[in-house]
């Protein structure tokens, strides 16, 4: 099937009252997530996760997939108005959205934040539909040992390219990656650091942990400062309108902003989030003007609002054609996947065309459906922001209840779902990230059974592992992104030294 | 670093010591059929290599002496008494849940929790937890067939 053709199927499938309202719904629930502080889309996808259950696996990815993308939107509703950003990856929002409307520019900067994640949502959706059956198509050539170097590739850049330390995401990976290997072994059948429980014999879920980190751990931190939202500039419906000259600026750097952000999405990591940041610095540095960065430019508002919105759909691209997710938000898309029997992978979009084109076509669906709703509505949703926390928290609490029981019946997954979330919370507070966590959890099995089928493959030579062409280049550039950065700055350090030394003589 | 900062760097240090205590005794296997500890014990030196790595490093750089001499609790003020008191009120949902059922328990955490983050009104708290617990019941358990705890309620 090409992809126009795929296309049009798509939209076949996604024409139908069921998949219609899951992307509505998803698309809604995910402008709340932006909009409320501290949930995110992560949790967000966790917390519904059980509300899929009684739908078919094509409208459940739809619904995590309209919250996923739909998150982006609502973020920059509260970065512009109140100068809080609804989640992490909106904080570059506030940097110049919140002054804009300071300047009484409020609607312009929320209207061209909603068309720029129009733009870059929609172009990025059409390269997914391209690069992701091709993608595919070469996968099938991949033997364990390129996907054992492709996750291996991943889980290192998760820990490299994040904003904390690398000694702490690394620890987070490698607890995400022990939780993994709990239950059964791969290899021979037989269970692990289960210490006699038979319900630990299936695994740690990732649902119950997910919950825990990004969900009760939420709630106790929100429990800590229970905080009060600032005042909202209020922004009238003709003042959504930007001028010509606000137009002629935004523009282009949408486009620079929706191309950098979907490249910067196909690599591991926090993609929404660094993109926007990449995207301001970007736009600084390329600037006529500068010094007006900071100060209300729209185009720090339009490049990272199209970035992070590139950025979500270049992320599927290794989650649909590889299987891979590269992310924390893949990660749970995976996982709604997972619980619905359907497992992601090169022959994902071969045999379950309906999910695959179903998915690219609601995108389309969905992203206008958010540039019609985020517009007139905006006022709507910033009022959100009114329900206290008080309420909303025992409301999450509840949630995460339902969704650690609903997955297997088990009440050890509750038990679960507490300690990490404690756990969380703890960690949290000392500056340890959760997504490397996740991310360990997921891809940890996954690497496990790719490095023991690659090891029986070549009967243990793990220089038969190394030669293969791809899986060296993979390996390479891996450590030349773990390597080169430390070696530049201390070429560059010894350098500085040797100039200081010379003019000191 | 501090003490709560430390507690939890050694209890990272103690799972990874236990983790890779437990993988050592699973086998490794040979190069050509790797065995269930292959995994495990590679992740098992690694995390305690980092975890020792980052507690060393943090130890290298701690405060002052006369900043440490200053006893702090581990956490400050009423709002660790809240936090203590949400611990307690998600030990107590996992330890009756399966007890007690879905709806009392909720009832019980969404009623708890909300006197907690210091709502007032018996009245409106009790109106809250329990629209809130029977909605939720209606909405999972009628609306989507998601199995809930039944505990002591007949439903």
């Amino acid at each position: 099937m090409d992809p126009i053709q795929g296309l049009f199927y798509g939209f076949s499938v996604v024409l139908t009252t069921s998949n219609i309202v899951a992307c509505f719904i998803g698309v809604v629930l995910g402008t709340v997530v932006g909009v409320l502080p501290g949930i995110g889309p992560i949790g967000a996808m966790a917390l519904l996760l059980p509300s899929t259950f009684g739908q078919s696996p094509t409208a459940a990815l739809i619904m995590l997939a309209g919250i996923y993308y739909g998150t982006m939107y609502g973020g920059s509703t509260t970065s512009i108005l109140i100068n809080v950003p609804g989640e992490a990856a909106s904080v570059v929002t506030c940097f110049d959205g919140y002054q804009m409307a300071r300047k009484g520019r409020g609607g312009a900067a929320l209207t061209v934040a909603a068309v720029g994640s129009f733009v870059a949502g929609t172009l990025g959706v059409v390269v997914l539909m391209f690069c992701a059956p091709f993608l595919a198509a070469q996968a099938i050539k991949f033997g364990p040992p390129e996907y054992l170097a492709l996750i291996l590739a991943g889980l290192i850049l998760v820990s490299r390219i994040g904003e904390e330390s690398m000694v702490r995401s690394l620890i987070m990976l490698g607890v995400g990656i022990a939780l993994g290997t709990v239950g059964m072994d791969p290899g021979s059948g037989g269970v692990r650091f289960t210490f006699g429980r038979n319900d630990l014999a299936q695994g740690i879920g990732l649902v119950p942990v997910a919950m825990g980190v990004y969900g009760i751990s939420e709630v106790l931190t929100i429990a800590e400062t229970i905080t009060q939202i600032p005042q909202r500039i209020k922004v009238k419906l003709l003042e959504l309108f930007p001028t010509k000259e606000e137009w002629r600026r935004a523009t282009p750097a949408m486009f620079r902003g929706g191309i950098l952000g979907f490249l910067i999405g196909l690599i591991p990591g926090p993609a929404t989030i660094i993109s926007g940041f990449y995207s301001y610095v970007l736009e600084k540095r390329i600037s006529r003007r500068p010094q007006e960065f900071g100060k209300g430019a729209i185009e720090g508002v339009a490049g990272p609002e199209s970035a992070n919105n590139g950025a979500c759909a270049g992320a599927l691209i290794p989650l649909l054609a590889l299987g891979l997710p590269f992310g924390p938000a893949t990660a749970m898309l995976l996982g709604g996947l997972m619980i619905h029997g359907v497992q992601p992978g090169p022959l994902f979009i071969t045999q379950h065309p309906d999910i695959f084109w179903g998915v690219v076509a609601s995108m389309y669906i969905g992203n206008l459906m958010l540039l019609v709703l985020n517009l007139p509505l905006v006022g709507v949703f910033a009022s959100i922001l009114r329900v206290p926390q008080k309420i909303l928290m025992p409301l999450i609490l509840m949630i995460c209840v339902v969704g650690a029981f609903s997955v297997n019946n088990s009440i050890l997954d509750i038990w679960v779902l507490i300690g990490m979330g404690i756990i969380g919370y703890f960690l949290k507070k000392f500056g340890f990230n959760m997504a490397p966590l996740l991310l360990g959890l997921i891809l940890g099995p996954m690497m496990e059974e790719k490095l023991m089928t690659s090891l029986m493959m070549t009967r243990g030579n793990l220089w038969d592992i190394l030669a293969r062409p791809l899986t060296a280049a993979i390996l390479a550039g891996c450590v030349a992104v773990l390597v080169l950065p430390p070696l530049i700055s201390l070429i560059r350090r010894s350098w500085k030294h040797g100039i200081n030394l010379r003019t000191d003589r | 670093m501090g003490r709560l900062e430390r507690f939890v760097s050694l209890s990272l240090l103690a799972f990874s010591g236990v983790y890779l205590a437990e993988s050592l005794t699973l086998g490794f296997g040979n190069s050509k059929l790797p065995g269930p500890g292959l995994l495990p014990t590679i992740v098992g030196i690694f995390l305690t290599f980092l975890v020792s790595l980052h507690l060393i490093t943090d130890f290298l750089n701690r405060r002052p002496l006369e900043e440490k001499s200053k006893k702090r609790p581990l956490l400050p003020g009423r709002d660790s008494v809240r936090i203590v008191e949400m611990l307690l009120l998600l030990g107590f949902c996992g330890v009756f849940i399966s007890k007690l059922g879905y709806i009392v328990t909720t009832i019980v955490l969404v009623g708890a929790s909300l006197y907690f983050l210091e709502m007032r009104g018996w009245v409106r708290i009790t109106l809250i937890s329990i629209v809130t617990s029977g909605g939720s019941y209606y909405f999972f358990r009628v609306m989507f067939d998601i199995p809930l705890p039944q505990g002591i309620l007949p439903f």
